[in-house]
């Protein structure tokens, strides 16, 4: 038996566990509500469940705030600070130590997810969907708050209380990313929860009209704007820790953020279809099924340890506790939809081909390929060695590269001629004419980049879409500020959804151009540098070594190397932490540039610090990644804007042959 | 497989000896820039045995030095890829393979995706293709989300009139 609770031995470790448990039985209490207000049409049931959601929340924000005095106190009778913090650690760590470690992130998500939940039903639309959806709500809150506040609980006593903590891990120590991007991704993750909750709402009630798809859109703009930034947050942080001047390493745990965000963004072209059309009823159901589980799936494999990653927690019972709710997840959401499988058809004539309807799907496929080869890649392994018994075999970016590549350019040539073309039906000869500007403009910036020197296949087609992506939207929109009328801010708060949509292409481009060049051109050399010497030629600079010296910190050293590139100082850092041993952690020095940035890290000093070796890495357009995601989080902001009404003007209307 | 992962690690404290050591060797020993693109490139996709999914390349351990300073020593030897690979995956086991062979196992994983991409090519030409009195015989569900006829047909009307 589990031993939840001692009120002697943690007073605060006591009260978070409560607060866990009465969370819990609100949950059980809220899911056994909802479901009789949906089964008995009992309206009375269901706003009982609603307001149960309140308690949930605050239930849950008082153990996570509980948690968060726990380690700001370094009250180490709780478990979890016990064992993931320690009194030395600067005030910022001891707060992203929170989710820093297994426990503590799964409270996070428990905690956002009914953060979501309590939003949601403030919000909840009085419609038949409404006692389900709070349903399948309680049934995501059920499994985080239960596994929070047992198999997972923080809280659970110890049996000895130590005198210091044993301190956090010591790679999640290393940069103030730590504090962003794990919040990102869960944002991100748990939002999704809502679309599917709807989704199955609609499933259950059979009312698979268009209704669900409206009501949850901006959830799921919401949503895929946290996990966009997260991803690459996520990017930026290994690009500033880890050490080798990359952002993506297509580790386990990266693609498994990945994957959620290719069916997501699958799932918001093809929600449109259903929104305009009243198509792919059924295959949106699946859709946000597929993205809601992979989202548990990642989480999975991030916590349980069956694939090899410098990202994993190690392994605990919560392993199996997952993969049983990823389990419950796709037969739930499989049963459920093979069972309305007959009202799940389209009325209506299919989508012709030269459609948006037809580029949509188009891209969806493509979506789905790419999410289906990352999630083999990822597996894989696994899988054979499951089958084999033995670890034979590893999955690396060759693999993942020789397909993301041509698939990502499937996707940049279907973004530019997605928004080109009109709901139901393009003419041929239309088509053409609105198109061969953009197959010009990408021929011509292929050619251009060619007599400029670049030979790489993959950068040539890159700077040819991008050029045929950027005129084709330029051209939209200048064909609508002509026809408004007016400036580009009255435009954009009449359509804000239009053009926040073209605002977000705009930003994949930039990130585009900036994987494509950083990836092709990355320069990487090494050199040992003796401290006084003459400087040294590297790359395009010269590098001289000015001084070593070493920083000592209560929970760790940096050992630092001053290296003057080109006039300017740079200093690296090798950390040690003190749970981490010898283990250096570098901390690289970086010079962002808008055209490159030059990356300096330190990888072995010399005795008494009288010489270091460094690396050097030039890579160009890095920071294209970051600012092309800061334009697509800002696009998709702008969707969620609520339109402002245009005055009536029916010739604009029937002029335009690109709607929204 | 045995993985030389434990019995090669050496104390962390060991490294910087070797490392300029290595360094030193691999100075000494003279590529054609060519040959350096070629060491790199076979480099990026072997595996360190001992670390979590680093390839050679990145990985500052002994054991990634010694093997990328071997990588280089056969390059210069003239040894093709494919010979340099299948010595490491003698050596240290398929497991250093960052770019899984294309045969074996390795074609179900490098098959995958073209099934894929095939399998969903043929079902969404088949879907934009369907004749639109396929759907049209299609009976809308008993119980669609509005029980009154006519208030489905208005709400069909306006689709299409946002469409047009």
């Amino acid at each position: 038996m589990l031993n939840l609770i001692s009120f002697d031995a943690s007073p605060l470790g006591a009260l978070g566990q409560l607060s866990l448990l009465a969370a819990l039985a609100f949950t059980l209490g809220g899911t056994w509500l909802a479901v009789v207000g949906g089964v008995k049409a009992d309206a009375r049931a269901t706003e009982a469940a609603r307001r149960a959601v309140w308690a949930v929340f605050a239930l849950v924000s008082l153990s996570i705030l509980t948690l968060m005095a726990a380690l700001l106190g370094d009250d180490f009778s709780v478990r979890y600070v016990a064992e993931h913090s320690m009194r030395a650690s600067p005030t910022w760590i001891k707060v992203t130590s929170l989710w820093g470690a297994l426990e503590g992130s799964i409270l996070l998500w428990a905690w956002m997810l009914a953060g979501y939940a309590f939003i949601l039903s403030l919000t909840l639309r009085r419609d038949a969907l409404r006692p389900w959806a709070l349903a399948a709500m309680y049934a995501s809150l059920l499994f985080f708050v239960g596994i929070c506040a047992t198999v997972a609980s923080p809280f659970t006593p110890l049996a000895q209380i130590p005198a210091d903590g044993r301190g956090p891990n010591p790679a999640l120590q290393n940069h103030w990313m730590m504090a962003v991007h794990p919040v990102l991704l869960y944002l991100g993750f748990v939002g999704l929860a809502v679309p599917f909750a709807y989704a199955v709402a609609a499933l259950v009630t059979g009312r698979l009209s268009d209704h669900w798809v409206v009501v949850t859109r901006r959830w799921t703009l919401t949503a895929w704007a946290f996990l966009t930034a997260a991803i690459v947050a996520g990017g930026w942080w290994s690009y500033e820790t880890l050490g080798w001047g990359g952002y993506w390493a297509w580790d386990p745990v990266e693609n498994a953020s990945f994957i959620p965000w290719l069916l997501a963004t699958a799932f918001l072209h093809s929600i449109q279809i259903q929104e305009r059309r009243g198509l792919m009823r059924s295959w949106n159901v699946w859709l946000i099924v597929l993205a809601y589980a992979s989202t548990v799936l990642g989480t999975f494999l991030n916590r349980s340890g069956i694939v090899q990653s410098v990202h994993a927690f190690a392994g605990g019972p919560v392993g199996p506790v997952f993969l049983g709710f990823l389990a419950f997840l796709l037969v739930a959401g499989i049963g459920l939809a093979a069972w309305r499988a007959p009202h799940l058809r389209d009325e209506g004539e299919p989508p012709a081909a030269l459609s948006r309807e037809g580029a949509f799907l188009a891209g969806n496929w493509l979506f789905l390929v790419f999410a289906v080869m990352v999630l083999v890649g990822t597996l894989f392994p696994t899988i054979v060695e499951a089958v084999q018994g033995r670890r034979d075999t590893s999955v690396g970016p060759a693999f993942y590269n020789a397909f993301a590549i041509p698939l990502g350019l499937g996707l940049l040539l279907m973004m530019g001629v997605g928004p080109l073309l009109p709901w139901r039906r393009a003419e041929g000869q239309g088509l053409w004419r609105a198109l061969w500007p953009l197959l010009l403009a990408g021929a011509g910036a292929a050619v251009i980049a060619y007599a400029l020197g670049i030979r790489g296949v993959g950068v040539l087609a890159t700077v040819g879409l991008s050029a045929y992506n950027l005129v084709g939207l330029g051209l939209l929109t200048g064909r609508a500020l002509r026809q408004r009328g007016g400036g580009m801010v009255g435009l954009l708060r009449e359509q804000p959804r239009r053009h926040g949509a073209y605002l977000a292409h705009v930003g994949l481009v930039v990130m585009a151009l900036g994987i494509a060049f950083s990836s092709a051109y990355r320069q990487d050399a090494q050199v040992t540098l003796n401290v006084g010497a003459a400087p040294v030629r590297l790359l395009n600079e010269t590098l001289a070594l000015e001084g070593t010296r070493e920083e000592r910190k209560p929970y760790g050293t940096s050992a630092i190397a001053r290296v003057r590139i080109d006039g300017r100082a740079y200093e690296t850092r090798m950390n040690t932490y003190i749970q981490g041993g010898d283990t250096p952690f570098p901390a690289p020095a970086v010079r962002y540039g808008l055209w490159g940035d030059t990356y300096l890290v330190v990888t072995a000093f010399g005795e008494e610090g009288r010489w270091a070796s460094v690396r050097l890495i030039e890579s160009p357009l890095v920071s294209w990644i970051w600012w092309g995601t800061l334009i697509v989080v800002l696009g998709a902001g702008l969707t969620l804007v609520p339109p402002r009404r245009a005055p009536a003007r029916v010739s604009a209307l029937q002029a335009a042959p690109a709607t929204d | 497989m045995k993985r030389p992962a434990s019995s090669r690690q050496r104390p962390a404290g060991a490294r910087l000896l070797p490392l300029a050591f290595s360094l030193l060797l691999s100075s000494s020993l003279a590529l054609t820039t060519d040959q350096t693109l070629r060491a790199e490139a076979i480099g990026d996709n072997l595996r360190c045995p001992i670390c979590t999914g680093e390839p050679i390349t990145q990985s500052t351990n002994d054991i990634s030095r010694e093997m990328l300073r071997d990588v280089r020593e056969q390059v210069a030897a003239g040894r093709s890829d494919a010979e340099i690979y299948s010595y490491f995956a003698a050596r240290y086991g398929n497991f250093v393979l960052l770019d899984p062979p294309k045969d074996g196992v390795g074609m179900l994983l490098w098959g995958a995706p073209l099934a894929a991409l095939g399998a969903g090519g043929l079902v969404l030409w088949r879907f934009l293709r369907r004749r639109p009195t396929a759907a049209a015989a299609a009976t809308p569900g008993p119980e669609g989300d509005t029980f009154d006829p006519y208030l489905a047909e208005v709400q069909r009307r306006a689709r299409r009139g946002k469409e047009a």
